[in-house]
Protein backbone atom coordinates (compact mmCIF):
# COMPACT_ATOMS: atom_id res chain seq x y z
CA UNK A 1 0.00 0.00 0.00
CA UNK A 2 2.69 2.44 1.03
CA UNK A 3 4.53 2.58 -2.29
CA UNK A 4 1.35 3.24 -4.30
CA UNK A 5 0.17 5.78 -1.72
CA UNK A 6 3.54 7.55 -1.89
CA UNK A 7 3.59 7.57 -5.68
CA UNK A 8 0.09 9.09 -5.81
CA UNK A 9 1.10 11.55 -3.08
CA UNK A 10 4.06 12.66 -5.17
CA UNK A 11 1.74 13.30 -8.10
CA UNK A 12 -0.54 15.43 -5.91
CA UNK A 13 1.98 17.48 -3.91
CA UNK A 14 5.71 18.17 -4.29
CA UNK A 15 8.15 16.52 -1.88
CA UNK A 16 9.86 18.72 0.69
CA UNK A 17 13.23 17.52 -0.68
CA UNK A 18 14.92 18.18 -4.04
CA UNK A 19 13.55 15.11 -5.76
CA UNK A 20 10.50 17.28 -6.37
CA UNK A 21 10.44 18.90 -9.77
CA UNK A 22 9.06 22.14 -8.37
CA UNK A 23 11.75 22.64 -5.80
CA UNK A 24 14.41 21.60 -8.31
CA UNK A 25 13.34 24.29 -10.70
CA UNK A 26 16.41 26.22 -11.76
CA UNK A 27 18.64 23.98 -9.66
CA UNK A 28 22.31 24.04 -10.53
CA UNK A 29 22.26 27.34 -12.33
CA UNK A 30 23.88 29.14 -9.44
CA UNK A 31 26.94 26.94 -9.01
CA UNK A 32 29.33 29.32 -10.68
CA UNK A 33 28.40 32.38 -8.74
CA UNK A 34 31.46 32.09 -6.44
CA UNK A 35 33.69 33.13 -9.30
CA UNK A 36 32.78 36.76 -9.01
CA UNK A 37 30.72 36.68 -5.88
CA UNK A 38 31.50 40.18 -4.76
CA UNK A 39 30.70 41.70 -8.14
CA UNK A 40 27.27 40.13 -8.44
CA UNK A 41 24.36 42.55 -8.37
CA UNK A 42 22.87 42.56 -4.90
CA UNK A 43 20.41 44.72 -3.12
CA UNK A 44 22.23 45.82 0.05
CA UNK A 45 18.80 46.96 0.94
CA UNK A 46 16.48 47.93 3.69
CA UNK A 47 13.09 46.25 3.40
CA UNK A 48 10.67 46.50 6.26
CA UNK A 49 7.19 45.29 7.00
CA UNK A 50 4.82 45.78 9.86
CA UNK A 51 1.17 45.46 10.70
CA UNK A 52 -0.99 48.55 10.73
CA UNK A 53 -4.70 49.20 11.22
CA UNK A 54 -5.88 47.88 7.85
CA UNK A 55 -3.30 45.19 7.17
CA UNK A 56 0.40 45.11 6.46
CA UNK A 57 2.70 47.82 5.14
CA UNK A 58 5.89 47.04 3.20
CA UNK A 59 8.54 49.64 2.44
CA UNK A 60 11.86 49.32 0.67
CA UNK A 61 14.69 51.48 -0.63
CA UNK A 62 15.51 51.51 -4.37
CA UNK A 63 19.23 50.79 -4.65
CA UNK A 64 20.91 47.87 -6.45
CA UNK A 65 24.69 47.72 -6.22
CA UNK A 66 27.48 45.47 -7.47
CA UNK A 67 30.79 45.81 -5.72
CA UNK A 68 31.42 49.57 -5.35
CA UNK A 69 29.05 50.51 -8.18
CA UNK A 70 25.45 51.59 -7.95
CA UNK A 71 23.65 49.68 -10.69
CA UNK A 72 20.18 51.08 -10.21
CA UNK A 73 18.28 53.57 -8.10
CA UNK A 74 14.78 52.61 -9.15
CA UNK A 75 14.63 48.93 -8.22
CA UNK A 76 11.30 47.67 -6.96
CA UNK A 77 12.09 45.33 -4.08
CA UNK A 78 8.58 44.59 -2.87
CA UNK A 79 6.45 42.53 -5.22
CA UNK A 80 3.04 40.96 -5.28
CA UNK A 81 3.19 37.14 -5.47
CA UNK A 82 -0.47 36.31 -4.85
CA UNK A 83 -3.72 38.25 -4.65
CA UNK A 84 -3.19 39.00 -0.95
CA UNK A 85 0.53 38.38 -0.48
CA UNK A 86 3.61 40.50 -1.05
CA UNK A 87 7.27 39.66 -0.66
CA UNK A 88 10.35 41.79 -0.18
CA UNK A 89 13.85 40.40 -0.70
CA UNK A 90 17.37 41.47 0.12
CA UNK A 91 20.53 39.83 -1.15
CA UNK A 92 21.49 38.59 -4.60
CA UNK A 93 19.15 39.91 -7.27
CA UNK A 94 19.23 36.62 -9.19
CA UNK A 95 18.28 34.60 -6.11
CA UNK A 96 15.53 37.05 -5.16
CA UNK A 97 14.05 36.90 -8.64
CA UNK A 98 14.28 33.11 -8.63
CA UNK A 99 12.43 32.87 -5.30
CA UNK A 100 9.72 35.27 -6.46
CA UNK A 101 9.19 33.40 -9.72
CA UNK A 102 8.97 30.01 -8.04
CA UNK A 103 6.59 31.37 -5.45
CA UNK A 104 4.32 32.96 -8.05
CA UNK A 105 4.28 29.72 -10.00
CA UNK A 106 3.53 27.66 -6.91
CA UNK A 107 0.78 30.04 -5.81
CA UNK A 108 -1.01 29.93 -9.12
CA UNK A 109 -0.53 26.15 -9.40
CA UNK A 110 -2.01 25.49 -5.96
CA UNK A 111 -4.92 27.89 -6.54
CA UNK A 112 -5.82 26.37 -9.88
CA UNK A 113 -5.49 22.79 -8.63
CA UNK A 114 -7.25 23.12 -5.29
CA UNK A 115 -9.38 26.29 -5.61
CA UNK A 116 -7.97 27.68 -2.36
CA UNK A 117 -5.14 30.22 -2.11
CA UNK A 118 -1.98 29.16 -0.28
CA UNK A 119 -1.73 30.56 3.22
CA UNK A 120 1.04 33.04 3.98
CA UNK A 121 2.60 30.49 6.33
CA UNK A 122 2.43 27.90 3.55
CA UNK A 123 4.25 30.22 1.15
CA UNK A 124 6.86 31.06 3.78
CA UNK A 125 7.42 27.36 4.51
CA UNK A 126 7.79 26.69 0.82
CA UNK A 127 10.57 29.27 0.49
CA UNK A 128 12.22 27.86 3.61
CA UNK A 129 12.20 24.38 2.02
CA UNK A 130 13.65 25.85 -1.16
CA UNK A 131 16.46 27.55 0.78
CA UNK A 132 17.24 24.39 2.75
CA UNK A 133 17.26 22.30 -0.40
CA UNK A 134 19.81 24.63 -1.94
CA UNK A 135 21.97 24.49 1.16
CA UNK A 136 21.77 20.76 1.82
CA UNK A 137 21.42 19.14 -1.58
CA UNK A 138 21.73 21.29 -4.63
CA UNK A 139 24.73 23.39 -3.69
CA UNK A 140 26.01 21.96 -0.41
CA UNK A 141 29.41 23.65 -0.62
CA UNK A 142 27.90 27.14 -0.54
CA UNK A 143 25.67 29.08 1.80
CA UNK A 144 22.53 28.26 -0.14
CA UNK A 145 20.42 31.03 -1.59
CA UNK A 146 21.92 34.37 -0.71
CA UNK A 147 18.76 36.14 0.28
CA UNK A 148 16.74 37.37 3.17
CA UNK A 149 13.04 37.68 2.57
CA UNK A 150 10.03 39.08 4.30
CA UNK A 151 6.66 37.77 3.23
CA UNK A 152 3.34 39.03 4.47
CA UNK A 153 -0.29 38.92 3.61
CA UNK A 154 -3.77 37.88 4.44
CA UNK A 155 -4.83 34.28 4.96
CA UNK A 156 -7.99 32.64 3.73
CA UNK A 157 -9.26 33.04 7.31
CA UNK A 158 -8.69 36.82 7.19
CA UNK A 159 -5.64 36.95 9.50
CA UNK A 160 -2.65 39.10 8.57
CA UNK A 161 0.75 37.48 9.05
CA UNK A 162 4.39 38.46 8.49
CA UNK A 163 7.28 35.99 8.23
CA UNK A 164 10.98 36.65 8.02
CA UNK A 165 13.10 34.11 6.15
CA UNK A 166 16.85 33.83 5.90
CA UNK A 167 18.79 32.19 3.08
CA UNK A 168 19.91 29.34 5.32
CA UNK A 169 16.30 28.39 5.80
CA UNK A 170 15.20 29.82 9.13
CA UNK A 171 11.71 31.17 9.62
CA UNK A 172 10.39 33.68 12.13
CA UNK A 173 6.89 34.99 12.60
CA UNK A 174 6.96 38.71 13.33
CA UNK A 175 4.73 41.69 14.03
CA UNK A 176 7.32 44.01 12.54
CA UNK A 177 10.60 43.24 10.85
CA UNK A 178 13.45 44.68 8.81
CA UNK A 179 15.81 42.80 6.51
CA UNK A 180 18.93 43.78 4.61
CA UNK A 181 22.09 45.68 5.42
CA UNK A 182 20.23 48.63 6.87
CA UNK A 183 18.44 46.53 9.46
CA UNK A 184 20.12 47.96 12.57
CA UNK A 185 19.40 51.58 11.72
CA UNK A 186 15.82 51.04 10.54
CA UNK A 187 15.01 48.71 13.40
CA UNK A 188 15.82 51.52 15.84
CA UNK A 189 13.00 53.61 14.39
CA UNK A 190 10.56 50.69 14.41
CA UNK A 191 11.44 49.85 18.01
CA UNK A 192 10.65 53.43 19.04
CA UNK A 193 7.14 52.68 17.79
CA UNK A 194 7.06 49.09 19.06
CA UNK A 195 3.86 49.60 21.09
CA UNK A 196 1.93 50.97 18.12
CA UNK A 197 3.28 48.37 15.73
CA UNK A 198 2.47 45.39 17.95
CA UNK A 199 -1.01 46.82 18.60
CA UNK A 200 -1.48 47.53 14.86
CA UNK A 201 -2.88 50.89 15.87
CA UNK A 202 -1.31 53.17 13.25
CA UNK A 203 -3.32 54.45 10.30
CA UNK A 204 -1.88 54.52 6.78
CA UNK A 205 -0.42 58.05 6.98
CA UNK A 206 1.21 57.39 10.36
CA UNK A 207 2.53 54.04 9.13
CA UNK A 208 4.05 55.65 6.05
CA UNK A 209 5.76 58.24 8.24
CA UNK A 210 7.31 55.51 10.41
CA UNK A 211 8.35 53.43 7.40
CA UNK A 212 9.93 56.29 5.45
CA UNK A 213 11.70 57.55 8.56
CA UNK A 214 13.15 54.07 9.12
CA UNK A 215 14.45 53.95 5.57
CA UNK A 216 15.79 57.46 5.91
CA UNK A 217 17.79 56.44 8.99
CA UNK A 218 19.12 53.37 7.20
CA UNK A 219 19.98 55.37 4.07
CA UNK A 220 21.96 57.87 6.14
CA UNK A 221 24.36 55.25 7.45
CA UNK A 222 24.16 52.15 5.29
CA UNK A 223 26.06 51.93 2.02
CA UNK A 224 23.60 49.46 0.50
CA UNK A 225 20.47 51.54 1.12
CA UNK A 226 19.44 54.45 -1.07
CA UNK A 227 19.01 57.87 0.48
CA UNK A 228 15.39 59.01 0.41
CA UNK A 229 16.56 62.38 -0.92
CA UNK A 230 17.89 60.62 -4.01
CA UNK A 231 15.37 57.83 -4.53
CA UNK A 232 11.84 57.82 -3.16
CA UNK A 233 11.16 54.59 -1.26
CA UNK A 234 8.73 52.06 -2.56
CA UNK A 235 5.68 51.38 -0.36
CA UNK A 236 3.05 48.66 -0.74
CA UNK A 237 0.15 47.73 1.51
CA UNK A 238 -1.71 44.44 1.82
CA UNK A 239 -5.29 44.95 2.94
CA UNK A 240 -8.47 42.91 2.70
CA UNK A 241 -8.84 44.31 -0.82
CA UNK A 242 -5.47 42.90 -1.94
CA UNK A 243 -2.02 44.31 -2.59
CA UNK A 244 -1.78 47.99 -3.46
CA UNK A 245 1.31 50.03 -4.29
CA UNK A 246 1.28 53.58 -2.98
CA UNK A 247 1.88 56.15 -5.71
CA UNK A 248 5.36 57.67 -5.72
CA UNK A 249 3.88 61.22 -5.47
CA UNK A 250 2.17 60.32 -2.23
CA UNK A 251 5.32 58.75 -0.78
CA UNK A 252 7.26 61.81 -1.91
CA UNK A 253 4.93 64.03 0.17
CA UNK A 254 5.78 61.95 3.25
CA UNK A 255 9.48 62.17 2.40
CA UNK A 256 9.21 65.97 2.15
CA UNK A 257 7.46 66.20 5.51
CA UNK A 258 10.19 64.15 7.17
CA UNK A 259 12.98 66.14 5.56
CA UNK A 260 11.30 69.41 6.63
CA UNK A 261 11.27 68.23 10.23
CA UNK A 262 14.87 67.09 10.06
CA UNK A 263 16.13 70.47 8.88
CA UNK B 1 3.23 -17.95 -10.60
CA UNK B 2 0.76 -15.85 -12.53
CA UNK B 3 0.65 -16.46 -16.24
CA UNK B 4 0.94 -13.43 -18.52
CA UNK B 5 -1.85 -13.33 -21.08
CA UNK B 6 -2.45 -10.17 -23.04
CA UNK B 7 -2.19 -6.66 -21.69
CA UNK B 8 -1.76 -6.31 -17.95
CA UNK B 9 -2.99 -9.73 -16.90
CA UNK B 10 -0.46 -10.33 -14.20
CA UNK B 11 -2.57 -10.82 -11.08
CA UNK B 12 -3.12 -14.04 -9.20
CA UNK B 13 -6.62 -14.23 -10.69
CA UNK B 14 -5.16 -14.82 -14.14
CA UNK B 15 -4.86 -18.42 -13.09
CA UNK B 16 -8.65 -18.59 -13.31
CA UNK B 17 -8.49 -17.74 -16.98
CA UNK B 18 -9.97 -14.27 -16.59
CA UNK B 19 -9.03 -11.40 -18.88
CA UNK B 20 -7.94 -8.01 -17.69
CA UNK B 21 -11.38 -6.39 -17.84
CA UNK B 22 -13.02 -9.35 -16.16
CA UNK B 23 -10.43 -9.29 -13.40
CA UNK B 24 -11.04 -5.60 -12.93
CA UNK B 25 -14.81 -6.10 -12.75
CA UNK B 26 -14.40 -8.97 -10.28
CA UNK B 27 -12.15 -6.84 -8.10
CA UNK B 28 -14.59 -3.91 -8.19
CA UNK B 29 -17.63 -6.07 -7.55
CA UNK B 30 -15.90 -7.82 -4.69
CA UNK B 31 -15.14 -4.45 -3.06
CA UNK B 32 -18.72 -3.31 -3.63
CA UNK B 33 -19.92 -6.56 -2.14
CA UNK B 34 -17.98 -5.83 1.02
CA UNK B 35 -19.66 -2.42 1.21
CA UNK B 36 -23.09 -3.86 0.39
CA UNK B 37 -24.58 -3.16 3.80
CA UNK B 38 -22.18 -0.45 4.99
CA UNK B 39 -23.28 3.11 4.43
CA UNK B 40 -23.04 6.77 5.42
CA UNK B 41 -25.95 9.04 4.69
CA UNK B 42 -26.12 12.82 4.86
CA UNK B 43 -29.48 14.34 5.76
CA UNK B 44 -29.79 17.98 4.79
CA UNK B 45 -31.55 20.23 7.30
CA UNK B 46 -32.49 23.83 6.53
CA UNK B 47 -30.23 25.79 4.22
CA UNK B 48 -26.68 24.89 5.17
CA UNK B 49 -26.71 22.29 7.90
CA UNK B 50 -27.38 18.62 8.32
CA UNK B 51 -26.21 15.45 9.95
CA UNK B 52 -24.61 12.17 9.03
CA UNK B 53 -26.01 8.77 9.85
CA UNK B 54 -23.65 5.85 9.42
CA UNK B 55 -24.13 2.11 9.75
CA UNK B 56 -22.29 -1.10 9.04
CA UNK B 57 -20.32 -3.99 10.43
CA UNK B 58 -17.79 -1.77 12.17
CA UNK B 59 -17.73 1.66 13.74
CA UNK B 60 -17.17 4.47 11.21
CA UNK B 61 -14.35 6.95 11.74
CA UNK B 62 -14.07 10.73 11.73
CA UNK B 63 -11.30 13.16 10.91
CA UNK B 64 -11.48 16.93 11.08
CA UNK B 65 -9.33 20.05 11.08
CA UNK B 66 -10.10 23.77 10.85
CA UNK B 67 -10.90 23.50 7.12
CA UNK B 68 -12.95 20.33 6.69
CA UNK B 69 -14.52 17.33 8.36
CA UNK B 70 -14.46 13.80 7.00
CA UNK B 71 -16.47 10.64 7.66
CA UNK B 72 -14.86 7.34 6.71
CA UNK B 73 -16.90 4.17 6.28
CA UNK B 74 -15.42 0.81 5.37
CA UNK B 75 -15.98 -2.88 5.46
CA UNK B 76 -13.47 -3.53 8.25
CA UNK B 77 -11.52 -1.66 10.89
CA UNK B 78 -8.29 -2.39 9.03
CA UNK B 79 -9.59 -0.70 5.90
CA UNK B 80 -11.00 2.25 7.83
CA UNK B 81 -7.59 2.64 9.47
CA UNK B 82 -5.98 2.57 6.04
CA UNK B 83 -8.37 5.33 4.95
CA UNK B 84 -7.40 7.39 8.00
CA UNK B 85 -3.75 6.67 7.29
CA UNK B 86 -4.14 8.10 3.78
CA UNK B 87 -5.61 11.31 5.18
CA UNK B 88 -2.79 11.60 7.73
CA UNK B 89 -0.24 10.93 5.00
CA UNK B 90 -1.36 13.85 2.87
CA UNK B 91 -1.79 15.99 5.99
CA UNK B 92 1.79 15.30 6.95
CA UNK B 93 3.05 16.05 3.43
CA UNK B 94 1.21 19.34 3.17
CA UNK B 95 2.43 20.30 6.61
CA UNK B 96 6.04 19.81 5.61
CA UNK B 97 5.78 21.40 2.17
CA UNK B 98 3.33 24.22 2.90
CA UNK B 99 1.38 24.53 6.15
CA UNK B 100 -1.39 22.79 8.08
CA UNK B 101 -3.60 25.75 7.15
CA UNK B 102 -3.44 24.61 3.51
CA UNK B 103 -4.87 21.20 4.27
CA UNK B 104 -8.15 21.86 2.46
CA UNK B 105 -11.04 19.62 1.44
CA UNK B 106 -10.00 19.76 -2.21
CA UNK B 107 -6.45 18.63 -1.41
CA UNK B 108 -7.61 15.56 0.47
CA UNK B 109 -10.33 14.86 -2.09
CA UNK B 110 -7.85 14.95 -4.96
CA UNK B 111 -5.45 12.58 -3.20
CA UNK B 112 -8.07 10.11 -1.99
CA UNK B 113 -9.74 9.96 -5.36
CA UNK B 114 -6.46 9.38 -7.20
CA UNK B 115 -5.32 6.79 -4.68
CA UNK B 116 -8.58 4.82 -4.70
CA UNK B 117 -8.68 4.81 -8.50
CA UNK B 118 -5.07 3.67 -8.76
CA UNK B 119 -5.62 1.06 -6.06
CA UNK B 120 -8.57 -0.39 -7.94
CA UNK B 121 -6.90 -0.29 -11.35
CA UNK B 122 -3.59 -1.75 -10.19
CA UNK B 123 -4.14 -5.45 -10.84
CA UNK B 124 -1.06 -6.37 -8.83
CA UNK B 125 -3.07 -5.46 -5.73
CA UNK B 126 -5.49 -8.37 -5.39
CA UNK B 127 -8.12 -6.64 -3.25
CA UNK B 128 -9.40 -3.09 -3.59
CA UNK B 129 -9.66 -0.83 -0.58
CA UNK B 130 -13.35 -0.88 0.38
CA UNK B 131 -13.70 2.53 1.98
CA UNK B 132 -15.77 5.57 1.07
CA UNK B 133 -15.60 9.11 2.33
CA UNK B 134 -17.91 12.06 2.99
CA UNK B 135 -16.19 15.44 3.32
CA UNK B 136 -17.77 18.74 4.32
CA UNK B 137 -15.81 21.97 4.23
CA UNK B 138 -15.93 25.56 5.41
CA UNK B 139 -17.49 26.72 2.14
CA UNK B 140 -20.48 24.42 2.66
CA UNK B 141 -19.51 21.86 0.03
CA UNK B 142 -20.28 18.19 0.41
CA UNK B 143 -17.89 15.77 -1.29
CA UNK B 144 -18.54 12.06 -1.76
CA UNK B 145 -15.58 9.89 -2.66
CA UNK B 146 -16.47 6.40 -3.80
CA UNK B 147 -14.29 3.31 -3.70
CA UNK B 148 -13.58 3.52 -7.45
CA UNK B 149 -12.28 7.09 -7.06
CA UNK B 150 -15.43 8.76 -8.41
CA UNK B 151 -16.27 12.07 -6.82
CA UNK B 152 -19.62 13.71 -6.19
CA UNK B 153 -19.63 17.40 -5.28
CA UNK B 154 -22.67 19.33 -4.04
CA UNK B 155 -23.18 22.66 -2.41
CA UNK B 156 -25.28 21.95 0.68
CA UNK B 157 -27.00 25.32 0.42
CA UNK B 158 -27.96 25.08 -3.25
CA UNK B 159 -28.76 21.44 -3.74
CA UNK B 160 -32.37 20.24 -4.13
CA UNK B 161 -31.58 16.80 -2.79
CA UNK B 162 -32.13 16.15 0.89
CA UNK B 163 -30.42 12.78 1.21
CA UNK B 164 -26.93 11.75 0.04
CA UNK B 165 -25.47 8.30 0.36
CA UNK B 166 -22.14 6.52 0.06
CA UNK B 167 -21.76 2.75 0.36
CA UNK B 168 -24.86 0.54 0.50
CA UNK B 169 -24.10 -1.27 -2.78
CA UNK B 170 -26.75 -3.94 -2.24
CA UNK B 171 -29.54 -2.63 -4.46
CA UNK B 172 -32.41 -3.85 -2.36
CA UNK B 173 -30.78 -2.59 0.81
CA UNK B 174 -30.08 0.76 -0.81
CA UNK B 175 -33.63 1.22 -2.00
CA UNK B 176 -35.10 0.46 1.39
CA UNK B 177 -32.49 2.55 3.16
CA UNK B 178 -33.19 5.59 0.97
CA UNK B 179 -36.89 5.18 1.64
CA UNK B 180 -36.19 5.12 5.38
CA UNK B 181 -33.74 8.01 5.26
CA UNK B 182 -36.38 10.19 3.64
CA UNK B 183 -38.42 9.72 6.83
CA UNK B 184 -35.53 10.92 9.00
CA UNK B 185 -36.07 13.69 11.60
CA UNK B 186 -35.89 17.11 9.99
CA UNK B 187 -34.83 18.94 13.15
CA UNK B 188 -31.91 18.55 15.53
CA UNK B 189 -33.74 16.65 18.22
CA UNK B 190 -31.38 14.27 19.99
CA UNK B 191 -34.06 11.90 21.20
CA UNK B 192 -35.82 11.66 17.86
CA UNK B 193 -32.54 11.15 16.05
CA UNK B 194 -31.41 8.40 18.41
CA UNK B 195 -34.79 6.73 18.11
CA UNK B 196 -34.53 6.91 14.32
CA UNK B 197 -31.02 5.44 14.38
CA UNK B 198 -32.15 2.61 16.63
CA UNK B 199 -35.06 1.88 14.30
CA UNK B 200 -32.70 1.65 11.31
CA UNK B 201 -30.29 -0.52 13.27
CA UNK B 202 -33.06 -2.97 14.20
CA UNK B 203 -34.71 -2.97 10.79
CA UNK B 204 -31.52 -3.67 8.82
CA UNK B 205 -29.89 -5.73 11.56
CA UNK B 206 -26.75 -3.60 11.52
CA UNK B 207 -24.14 -4.22 14.23
CA UNK B 208 -23.04 -0.56 14.37
CA UNK B 209 -24.88 2.72 13.91
CA UNK B 210 -23.82 6.31 14.60
CA UNK B 211 -24.83 9.94 14.15
CA UNK B 212 -22.66 13.00 13.50
CA UNK B 213 -23.91 16.59 13.53
CA UNK B 214 -22.18 19.27 11.43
Amino acid sequence: MSSLADRILDSVLPRPDPSSKLSMRGGGTFLSRHDAKDQLPRTGTTVLAFKYKNGILFAADRKTSGGYSILSLDTIKVEQVASHTAIGCAGLVADSQFVKEVLEETNSGFKSQYSFPLSVEGQANYIVNLCRNFRFYINPWSMGLEIQAVIGGMDFSGDFEIFEISGEGSLYKKDFTVIGSGTDHAMGVLRENRKNLIGSSLNLQESMMVAVKAIYRAGESDNGTSDIRVATPNIAVVTKLGVKFIKTENVKKVVDRILEKEV
Amino acid sequence: MAKKRGMGTVSQMSGLGLGFLEEFMVKKLEAEERLARVFAGFIKLGSASGYFICGGNVQFSRFSNENFGCIIVGSSLVEINQGEDLIRKIGSRINSVFSGKDFHSTVVMDYLSKYLRANLQNMKIPQALAVEFFITDILGNLFRIHLNGDIGIDSIENTDKNVFLVGGYDEKFREELLRELKKSPQTIDKEKMLEFAKRLKDKFKLPQMGLVLI
